[in-house]
């Protein structure tokens, strides 16, 4: 099986190049968040832009606009650890979207919150994507959570299933729950 | 990524572990402190021992019967008898040596004193009355003998301090008699204690006429020694070299190598004697070193746990653009940060003992003992504590750079 980026065969990318793509095209989010726990949020958001081309007096102002658009100004200089699930995860969102990546891929980003911080997780994402016009990447078991995207393929044992516009997709006016 | 950046993310990892980082340096810390405390106590020890060759005269230059030893199978005392009445007459001709202020022969030995049912082992020495000048003996009772004294071979002693206390105890020794080997001398002085750390110890010692040490003691003729006091000390190689003239036109020699004596400057036995502690000091300050290395396995030990440990940081990094690169750098940053706080610590710590030890030393071992700081040694040993991170450091940050992003993101 051969994999293409930017229409370049993946193995024909030296480590550095690979590395260049995953720090400026893709933003992750994980399951798990892998926060730096005892690192702030701001600096936590950071990350990214400390391996980035990004001139270093950007990156203070790009990393607190990143934490406001997910909604977590009041914690800025809070130490992850500190932080509850949903808004670990939000950290995670702001360090995703803080290089202006081409996709985020998320991974479950509601598998290890409850319901109440899921929602607010999904929004966020959702605002990221319908008003910034992020492309995001997620993966789920929910059929509720896949309901809030535009486009859902449908995966069985790595073979595509089906793939289909959602005709309802789910919004929330009240994305921003602090 | 900009090295100011790498060099705090590698802080905040130490930070972040603060008591395994204390513990890891732990090595590094006793290492540099044994090299600086080894460094600075030699280097006092080389300072007062030099310190009391000037004591001893830095004006005077020592003569010495037969050839330089070259090595322990070469017979020093091939030409022991070189140096007799004739050389010494020969030596105080102001045509001969025009820049001698003084010049003294001595013979020394060891014998028995005998007072009464008291008995000690005195180092005897026979000289003229010039030793007490140059060689600064104060009298504390009684007083040094004088030029007749020489010249009529009086039987006449000058006591050391602790030869008198084990004779005398705290009665009046001059005046007494005392015994060497069947002869019976007249105590008429009792030098001043030097107390210790004083390169000949004169507090055991006996000293008598040279003549009368010949005539009634040894039994022969030569000197052991014979000193030379130069008017200055910028004249003293001229004075050397001018002995030399004298004593090989005295003897007829014409090729140096047939030498039947030898000529040594204080400046020379500083040489030796400064040789020999540097090298003394360096051999002790490397045995230290090993803990260096003991140190640096530990170093190496604790970065690769910290390595598995960190697995899934650096995962994240990698999945945020960090290249191998970035994360070696950061690995290796902390083990170089990590010992060089540790020489640091080190450098203060080992100053702290050898303050310590310099004041304890002068007050209790009665000694001049000057602190100096090793300023040598301890850019050394910060360089060296930094190398050894360097070196210890680069497999664990290896193994961490290695590691592919989605593996170690999975790593439990």
């Amino acid at each position: 099986m051969i994999y293409y980026f930017a229409e370049k065969n993946i193995q024909d990318y030296n480590l550095q190049e690979i590395a260049q793509i995953r720090n400026e095209k893709m933003g992750f989010v994980f399951q798990s968040f892998n926060l730096l726990p005892n690192a702030s949020v701001l600096e936590n958001v950071k990350l990214p832009l400390l391996y980035s081309k990004v001139p270093e007096r950007e990156w203070e102002d790009r990393a607190k606009k990143a934490v406001t658009d997910v909604g977590l100004e009041h914690r800025m200089f809070q130490e992850a650890k500190l932080l509850s699930g949903g808004e670990k995860q939000r950290v995670a969102i702001a360090r995703a979207l803080v290089n202006n990546p081409e996709v985020i891929f998320a991974d479950e980003p509601t598998g290890n919150l409850d319901s109440k911080s899921g929602e607010v997780v999904i929004e966020i994402i959702q605002k990221l994507n319908k008003e910034k016009g992020h492309t995001v990447i997620l993966i789920t078991h929910e059929t509720y959570t896949a309901e809030y995207a535009e486009r859902i393929i449908r995966l069985h044992d790595g073979e595509i299933e089906s793939d289909k516009k959602v005709e309802n997709r789910k919004t929330d006016g009240k994305a921003f729950v602090k | 990524m900009i090295l100011k950046y790498s060099i705090k993310t590698a802080v905040n990892g130490l930070k972040t572990h603060k008591s395994r980082s204390a513990l890891t340096i732990l090595g590094i810390v006793i290492g540099i402190t044994s090299i600086i405390l080894i460094m600075s106590l030699g280097q006092g020890a080389k300072d007062l021992i030099l310190g009391q060759i000037q004591g001893l005269g830095a004006k005077n230059v020592v003569v010495l019967p037969g050839k330089e030893p070259g090595g322990p199978s070469d017979l020093a005392s091939l030409y022991a008898d070189s140096l007799k009445e004739r050389e010494l007459v020969a030596l105080r001709n102001k045509n001969n040596v025009p820049n001698a202020v003084r010049v003294m022969p001595i013979i020394f030995g060891s014998e028995n004193t005998v007072y009464q049912n008291e008995i000690y082992k005195a180092s005897l020495f026979g000289s003229g009355e010039t030793m007490a000048i140059l060689w600064d003996l104060k009298t504390a009772d009684g007083s040094f003998f004088l030029n007749e004294d020489v010249k009529s071979k009086a039987s006449v002693v000058v006591l050391g301090d602790k030869v008198k206390t084990e004779l005398f105890g705290n009665d009046q020794a001059v005046g007494e008699k005392i015994r060497i080997k069947n002869t019976t001398f007249r105590v008429i002085g009792v030098l001043a204690a030097k107390g210790p750390g004083s390169l000949i110890d004169f507090d055991s010692a006996a000293i008598v006429p040279y003549t009368t040490m010949q005539q009634y003691v040894v039994g022969t003729k030569y000197f052991q020694r014979v000193i030379v006091e130069a008017d200055s000390e910028n004249n003293i190689e001229a004075v050397a070299s001018d002995i030399k003239k004298t004593l090989r036109d005295l003897h007829n020699i014409t090729d140096p190598d047939k030498d039947d004596f030898f000529v040594s400057t204080p400046a020379e036995v500083a040489d030796k004697l400064g040789t020999i502690f540097n090298t003394l000091t360096i051999f002790l300050a490397a045995v230290a070193a090993i803990s260096l290395i003991v140190g640096g396995v530990g170093i190496m030990n604790i970065m690769l746990v910290s390595v598995t440990e960190r697995t899934k940081e650096i995962g994240l990094r990698k999945a945020l653009g960090a290249t191998s690169g970035d994360i070696q750098t950061q690995f290796l940053l902390e083990a170089v940060i990590l010992t060089a706080i540790g020489g640091v610590i080190g450098i203060i710590l080992g100053s702290v003992l050898a303050i310590v030890s310099s004041i304890l030393i002068t007050k209790f071992g009665g000694l001049n003992w000057q602190y100096t700081f090793p300023i040598g040694a301890a850019i050394l040993g910060l360089v060296v504590s930094s190398l050894v991170g360097l070196v210890f450091g680069i497999y664990p940050a290896r193994q961490a750079a290695k590691k592919s992003p989605m593996e170690a993101l999975r790593y439990e």
